[in-house]
């Protein structure tokens, strides 16, 4: 090849990632990166959110996060997350792995097991209103299947509300994370499994050999996402419950410190650590699927 | 076809890049309130027919604070506007036109002041309740002859026969919040001394034993230990299903401002129950009421609106915040608030006949229990969220309020 | 033979179990959603004097229904939506895709970290990126315009990203070399080439910013403003949901009309769904 072509190449090379990378990268940093760092600067003030003078106020707004009785409900509702983020996962795979082969009405069931994820956050929270209200839904299909003494006051007892917002999480959510590894899991041919059930293995084997490994870069993906949605829970907790009765997570916190306490300074504090958090749940990612490093 | 879709693709273009609104030659103010537009129809018709060449645009504020908030921190505005709640008065004249000194819009309008900073008034107020118990007359008829007590223990006792009945003898609405706060206010009732929130909230312990502040508070520890709230406490939004439940008669009592008359008996008449039922008495919160030891009633203020910074038309915006302000409270169920020709709502007529209430007004709050509440995350006189986490539920729990946290948290403003 | 009709048990007891799993999945998804069946087709007196459970007086009523589509303004609201998904999903398919050509065929400095800001991007927390940026929107003139929701939702997001970019990694470079050689630039093998065979993974990442942009109400009600003068189907809701009283009924309706063009669109769609995840994912 001549050095005129592998020039022309080059500048051509460069012009394309420019020209294409120009508008994208306008966008990401100004929705995203101009906002973030704003954010950051708020974060070390005691801004109001308004015009009004404010002091830069050091790392007060930090120490108060971690110190403050008022934020330590946030790290627990985190954790009822994240463990609904791995169920989800899981039942999500399991679903998966089924409707992924032929099954009969496995359209219809898809179709169901998809259905939560379209729906409007404000009527997820009306369906369960109703659904966990003392004497609904949810009670009278106890009652129906003889469970009577296992039905509680689901949202006012403190013991419940958060198991209840986590079901939610995972009825709604469930559908986005099926589909995704529904997608993945149909392209490995089925003459693997044919293969494979001919040569004697199990289920359980198969799913070792063949589905895991061609889903393993999507898990980590995935595994990051939920990490870092356990975290960014809004608007089900919010509209439900308000974030009473221990169900406040950072972000409904982070409205309620900045809307109704107008201390934006210190939400803007709590709305860096959600990012903080987010880049250790990538560094982490990165540590335990090192292979697929430029699979985000 | 690519011809077709490119085509497609420009009108859409164009359609998303033309706003709402309609260019016309008159003057336009522009007029945000929360209510859905039918309640400012009349209103806002009968400003345009007393000033020829003006509309009034109204948007109706569906959401919140947050939205509010964002729009006029963004630099939108509205030549009258509701005030957000959390801006403390020392923000309004940033945002907001000074309407002139505080001490003639107090003459004139009741909470003519609260708004105000460096005696200018920036916001009126949209009208004034009075703070007490909304309850239904027919659960009365049948349990106590009739008769709202007056005295708190005959309160009490019904309350107890109500709960052995099945009917819930008071419901909070403690998942909205914002009911909670007349149980805070209750306070200064009780104390029978309008600058009582002055002079509690700006004391290290608040919440100490024996203060009017918590003597008020612990009625919903005392409700709650002893079952006589709602089953569901927590679950937010439920205005409805409580005004509902009281027009049925399976629930008592609200303690909550007058404007919920009318909001209730819209309920009642709604679902086909009489809505005469439902009525209004103070809280009996004494023993020996009579006319020379009467029950305190608390005047409160609601909502505030005031006029933009940046209105074209500041004479005339003005002119609207006042005309609204007067027109506007009778028709949300609240008695207007300008002193001299602003009118109760009907369903408050027989109070004047009434001897053993005193009306009172409570003195406008110091700004630091404000700037303390939103500091310490107990948003006392605002909100009053913290009720429920700190009152309602450990009282459920266990029994017992948790009055330390309340005043440790407090405690953290010093 | 034996052993024949015992795997013969064990393949239909699992079998058995497989759609024992389904049925108690898909009962789980409806069940919840009767109450708001019901709640939509009983009248307001009903929905206050009844339990959630039991069912209305009649299913003809559609008095709640016919509400909701009038004063809901619906045809507007699904006009105006209609608009920005399609404008939103055709600027965000070339950026993302664009995106993701240049990530997958060029190596070059700063990659890795464009790459990591993406990621984290999407966990901003949008209520004070609103805070920051809408007065920028209003200084701009771009509130209470359709256009300033596009304007949100035409940036990168991830999952979009993802998919294309595991799309370019499988169509050959080769291919590329080879048109290259025939004089192709860059930008012309882009957009003749490999664009039109990226369809299935499209078609993915539109209905998934399509679900996104249909249910987002806070976004929606804040940048336009008046819910009557522009609705979109977000905040259809909110026109029974007042400060102090909500149509409980005819939200219930609103409920399941909001929901039935998106589940159609999911019935008739879910084919194409699918096949982008699956064409482009890396073969086990």
């Amino acid at each position: 090849m001549n050095n005129g072509y592998t020039r022309r190449k080059e500048t051509s090379k460069r012009l394309t990632i420019c020209v294409f990378l120009f508008i994208p990268l306008f966008l990401l940093v100004y929705i995203a990166g101009y906002p973030v760092l704003m954010m950051l600067l708020y974060s070390f003030t005691n801004w109001k959110g308004t015009l009004s003078a404010f002091q830069f106020v050091g790392i007060d707004n930090f120490v108060r996060i971690f110190t403050s009785k008022e934020y330590s409900v946030v790290f627990t509702t985190a954790i009822f997350y994240f463990c609904a983020g791995i169920i989800q996962q899981l039942l999500s795979l399991l679903f998966a792995e089924i409707l992924s082969r032929p099954v009969l009405g496995g359209r219809v069931f898809r179709g169901f097991i998809f259905f939560p994820f379209i729906m409007n956050g404000v009527a997820v929270a009306l369906i369960f209103r109703m659904f966990f209200t003392p004497a609904g839904s949810f009670d009278a299909l106890l009652q129906a299947t003889g469970h009577m003494p296992w039905i509680r006051l689901w949202i006012t007892n403190r013991d419940t509300v958060n198991f209840v917002l986590a079901f939610i999480f995972i009825w709604k959510n469930l559908g986005y994370s099926f589909l995704i590894y529904l997608g993945v899991l149909q392209s490995v041919s089925h003459e693997y499994y044919e293969a494979a059930t001919i040569d004697g293995a199990n289920v359980w084997m198969q799913f070792k050999a063949i589905t895991f490994p061609s889903i393993k870069p999507m898990i980590g993906l995935m595994g990051t996402l939920t990490i870092i949605n356990s975290i960014g829970v809004y608007d089900i907790p919010y509209v439900l419950t308000k974030g009473n009765n221990g169900t406040h997570t950072f972000v409904t916190l982070l409205t309620v410190t900045a809307f109704k306490n107008n201390r934006f300074g210190q939400a803007c504090a709590m709305a860096i650590l959600i990012l903080a958090m987010a880049m250790i749940a990538m560094l982490l990612k990165s540590l335990f699927f090192k292979e697929e490093c430029d699979v985000y | 076809m690519k011809k077709l879709v490119s085509m497609l693709l420009v009108a859409a273009m164009l359609l998303c890049t033309v706003g709402a609104l309609a260019e016309s030659n008159d003057v336009v103010l522009t007029l945000a309130f929360h209510y859905p537009d039918e309640y400012a129809a009349d209103i806002i018709a009968e400003f345009e027919e007393t000033h020829p060449g003006v509309k009034v645009d109204y948007a109706y504020l569906h959401i919140t604070d947050e939205e509010l908030i964002t729009r006029l921190i963004g630099g939108e505005y509205w030549d009258v506007s509701l005030v957000p709640m959390v801006w403390a008065n020392s923000e309004l004249s940033n945002y907001y036109l000074p309407l002139g000194a505080s001490e003639g819009w107090a003459d004139q309008y009741y909470f003519g002041d609260l708004r105000s900073y460096e005696g200018q008034t920036y916001a009126l107020p949209i009208g004034v309740v009075y703070e007490g118990l909304v309850y239904n007359q027919a659960v009365l008829d049948k349990y106590n002859g009739g008769v709202m007590p007056i005295n708190l223990d005959d309160f009490m006792a019904l309350c107890n026969t109500l709960k052995e009945n099945s009917v819930i003898p008071v419901w909070c609405n403690g998942g909205s919040g914002w009911a909670l706060r007349y149980w805070t206010n209750l306070a200064a009732t009780m104390a029978e001394n309008a600058n009582y929130a002055n002079d509690v909230a700006l004391s290290r312990d608040p919440w100490a034993e024996g203060t009017q502040l918590r003597i008020a508070n612990a009625f919903l520890e005392t409700f709650a230990k002893n079952g006589l709230l709602e089953p569901d406490v927590v679950t937010g939004n439920q205005w409805d299903t409580s005004t509902a439940s009281l027009s049925k008669g399976e629930t008592a009592f609200i303690l909550t401002g007058t404007w919920a008359v009318e909001n209730a008996r819209g309920m009642a008449s709604s679902i086909g129950i009489d809505p005469e039922n439902i009525k209004f008495a103070a809280f009996p919160y004494k023993n020996g009421v009579d006319a020379s030891n009467p029950l305190w009633l608390r005047l409160s203020e609601d909502l505030f609106s005031a006029v933009s910074i940046k209105s074209e038309h500041p004479a005339l915006a003005t002119e609207l915040l006042t005309f609204f302000c007067d027109r506007i409270s009778n028709k949300i169920g609240m008695n207007g608030a300008n002193k001299e020709t602003g009118k109760p709502i009907e369903a408050l007529n027989y109070l004047k006949d009434i001897d053993y209430y005193k009306l009172y007004s409570p003195a406008v709050n110091d700004g630091r229990i404000e700037e303390y509440a939103k500091n310490c995350g107990i948003d006392l006189y605002a909100y009053n969220n913290y009720l429920l986490d700190y009152v309602i539920l450990p009282a459920l729990d266990n029994g017992d309020a948790n009055w330390e946290g309340l005043n440790e948290a407090w405690n953290s403003n010093f | 033979m034996f052993t024949n009709l015992w795997n013969n048990g064990k393949r239909s007891l699992v079998s058995l179990m497989k759609y024992l799993l389904l049925i108690t999945a898909a009962f789980m998804v409806l069940y919840p959603l009767l109450g708001v069946l019901f709640a939509s087709f009983k009248t307001k007196v009903e929905f206050f004097t009844t339990s959630s459970m039991s069912p209305p007086v009649s299913f003809l009523n559609f008095a709640n229904i016919i509400t909701v589509v009038r004063e809901g303004n619906i045809l507007q609201a699904f006009f105006n939506t209609g608009m920005m998904i399609v404008l939103a999903c055709v600027i965000s398919t070339f950026l993302c895709t664009m995106v993701a050509y240049v990530f997958s065929r060029f190596s070059f400095r700063g990659k890795a970290t464009i790459d990591r800001f993406y990621t984290i991007a999407s966990f901003v927390p949008s209520v004070i990126v609103h805070l920051i940026i809408y007065r920028d929107f209003a200084s701009l003139q771009l509130t209470n315009k359709l256009i300033s929701i596009v304007i949100l939702y035409s940036g990168v997001d991830i999952i979009s990203l993802y998919l294309y970019k595991q799309y370019f990694d499988q169509v050959s470079c080769s291919l590329d070399e080879s048109a290259m050689l025939e004089g192709c630039s860059y930008p012309r093998i882009y957009f003749s080439i490999l664009l039109p065979a990226m369809k299935p993974a499209i078609t993915t990442a539109c209905i998934l910013k399509t679900i996104a942009i249909y249910n987002d109400f806070y976004t929606s009600s804040l940048y336009l403003g008046n819910i009557r003068k522009q609705p979109v189907m977000s905040t259809v809701l909110y026109n029974f949901i007042g400060v102090y009283s909500s149509e409980w009924n005819n939200i219930a309706a609103g409920v399941l009309i909001i929901s039935l063009p998106m589940f159609l669109g999911f019935i008739l769609m879910q084919k194409y769904i699918y096949k982008g995840f699956s064409d482009g994912a890396v073969k086990g």
